[in-house]
């Protein structure tokens, strides 16, 4: 190329030279393949990229003042770390915006979320959701209307896997069926079936199958019913006692301070009302109040029922043989609790008058595992309780309780007096 | 004089006895039945005892109803009184509408607002909206007018304008519900 030569080298193998209108040109390619970043003979050097990374301060500080002299705003463009990072990196590197929203919110998930993953699997967001039927936690905000709404989506990791592995039974197992319904069950439904498991020892495998009555635990979900029950159940009980004394109540102010007119005064006719200091409170909250109400008793059936159906539904119902354990000792039922990954909380339900010694005994000290018997199953310890574990015999008096409801005659009096049939 | 001494002892322990009655009738048991008391102890016991016997509970055990609905008795087609049992086998359609517990099926009328005639269908399982279709067909057919419905998902009901309880019955027990 014409023009004279002026040494100045960027790297090991290339020349460079001024053309006439001042743009520096390559003249002639020297060396190696490695330094030459695809630069041909002839191309035009427009910009460069600088990482100041691998230079020393001094380096740095140079070409600084080098670029400070020509003139700094237009043509060059700091960028610190934090730009770098979500900055697109090189020039090179542009891509479709779905594309780039992906590669966005995979390095933001990787950086912040994937860190706290209890599992081992690489941190990638992709991968079906085990227990659910959505699929769409990978989709950006730009794919179909196939996606859940941002608000949902969770990362698959967080389902805890080792709950996730305990599947509800085949139909082609091959474990026996410990107990059959009692009641009919109707026609178009079919029992639904659970594992049968034992308290004995930690690590036992499941005994059997147990069928369970699609009318009491397999009812369609109405959580209106469920919030109604548990209102009730909180409320029923309440009796506010906060009381305050009107005017007549207070003490004194029989009397009328001064005379009506002449002293210059405000008018008043007792030293007790309640414009005054120390009067009485006009509307405040009077005596005892009773927030007693009945929801009708079909409804609170129903509000069981569908407590029961949540539970087994969410795969935190457990029913067990009996509930006899070999030691009275609490850590054992929480080792057994965490080795069969139950749950935080877990509410044991058994029938009859007198429960065996050695799990009264070791759920005594523990807050979070109780036991209680059949007849005090209710919709709140259900829902505070995490995890319900149940006898064959506590499944058995629900059932035969809750089922009567839905046969029986209208009240004709008390159920107190006696009936010839009542469960 | 011991006549007289005797009669006033008499008179005394009369008066005395008369005052004692008086006063206190509750324990005091005259003589005369004491003996008497004595006498039959030995004799009548059996009278007086109290008997129990459950033979006779039978009596108050009938009365005693009971409290669950009874099954009906098994019926080939349409019983005397015009009821119908549903089918053995239900039938193959999308959604199931169980009986009543008296073993009715559960459409009901009701009339607010003084002249706002609705007909409800209740204790529907399965998909609702097949039920609509279906139920608007038949009273398309039925009326000529296409009737306003509401389908509510949460108590899985169905709502129709107009009284049609006594069609809609009939419909469904011909369809086997």
């Amino acid at each position: 190329m014409p023009g004279h030569r002026r040494g100045r080298s960027l790297s090991e193998g290339l020349m460079l030279e001024e053309s006439e209108k001042g743009g520096l040109v390559v003249s002639s390619v020297i060396g190696g393949s490695s330094g030459n970043h695809g630069l041909k003979e002839g191309d035009e050097i427009v910009g460069a990229t600088i990482n100041f990374d691998q230079l020393s301060k001094d380096d740095v500080l140079k070409i600084l003042k080098l670029m400070d002299d020509n003139g700094f705003d237009k043509k060059v463009q700091v960028l610190t770390k934090n730009n770098l990072s979500k900055s697109m990196g090189t020039l090179d590197s542009i891509k479709a915006p779905e594309e780039m929203l992906k590669d966005s919110y995979n390095s933001l998930y990787n950086a912040k979320i994937n860190r706290f993953m209890k599992d081992d699997s690489p941190g990638q967001p992709a991968g079906a959701w085990e227990r659910g039927s959505h699929n769409g936690q990978l989709a950006s905000s730009f794919s179909g209307e196939d996606a859940l709404p941002s608000n949902l989506r969770i990362p698959s990791n967080l389902v805890d896997r080792a709950r996730a592995e305990r599947p509800p039974p085949p139909s082609d197992s091959s474990l026996p069926v410990l107990r059959r319904c009692d009641a009919a069950v109707p026609v178009h439904l079919s029992p639904v079936q659970t594992w049968v498991e034992t308290l004995e020892r930690r690590d036992s495998k499941q005994l059997g199958l147990v069928d369970l009555h699609p009318d009491v635990f397999a009812v369609p979900t109405r959580i209106d019913i469920l919030h109604e029950v548990e209102l009730w159940q909180r409320n029923f009980k309440r009796i506010s006692r906060a009381h305050t004394k009107v005017r007549s109540e207070v003490r004194g102010g029989g009397k009328k301070p001064w005379r009506q007119k002449g002293s210059g005064k405000a008018r008043h006719g007792s030293i007790r009302s309640p414009i005054w200091r120390g009067g009485g409170v006009s509307h405040g909250p009077r005596g005892p109040t009773s927030f007693y109400y009945m929801l009708p008793m079909r409804v609170r059936v129903q509000g069981l029922k569908i407590a029961l159906s949540s539970k087994l539904a969410q795969d935190y119902l457990h029913v067990v043989d009996t509930l006899n354990i070999p030691t009275p000792d609490p850590q054992y039922l929480m080792d057994l609790i965490r080795y069969r990954h139950w749950g935080e909380s877990v509410l044991i339900v058994d029938v009859g008058e007198e429960l065996p010694e050695n799990i009264l005994q070791a759920t005594e000290s523990l807050k979070t595992v109780n036991v209680i018997p059949a007849i005090g199953l209710n919709v709140h310890s259900m829902l505070k309780h995490e995890v319900l574990v149940l006898t064959l015999e506590a499944v058995k008096f629900l059932e035969n309780k809750l089922l009567w409801h839905d046969e029986r005659f209208t009240l004709l009096y008390p159920f107190k007096l006696p009936y010839t049939d009542l469960p | 004089m011991s006549l007289s001494f005797i009669h006033r002892s008499a008179m005394l322990c009369r008066g005395f006895r008369a005052s004692l009655n008086l006063y206190d009738h509750t324990t005091r048991i005259p003589n005369t039945t004491i003996w008497l008391r004595t006498l039959c102890s030995s004799v009548g016991e059996a009278n007086t005892r109290i008997l129990q016997s459950t033979e006779e509970y039978k009596f108050v055990e009938r009365l005693i109803p009971p409290s669950r609905v009874p099954i009906p008795p098994k019926h080939d087609g349409p019983s005397p009184s015009g009821w119908t049992p549903p089918s053995e086998v239900p039938p193959a359609l999308p959604y199931m509408i169980r009986r009543s517990r008296m073993h009715n099926v559960p459409v009901y009328t009701d009339l607010t607002h003084g002249s706002r005639k609705t007909t409800l269908v209740r204790k529907v399982e399965g998909d609702i909206w097949a039920l609509e279709k279906d139920v608007k067909e038949y009273l398309q057919q039925l009326t000529g007018k296409d009737l306003p419905t509401q389908v509510n998902e949460v108590t899985m009901t169905l709502r129709v304008k107009g009284h049609f309880d006594t069609e809609l019955k009939k419909w469904l027990v011909e369809k086997g519900f």
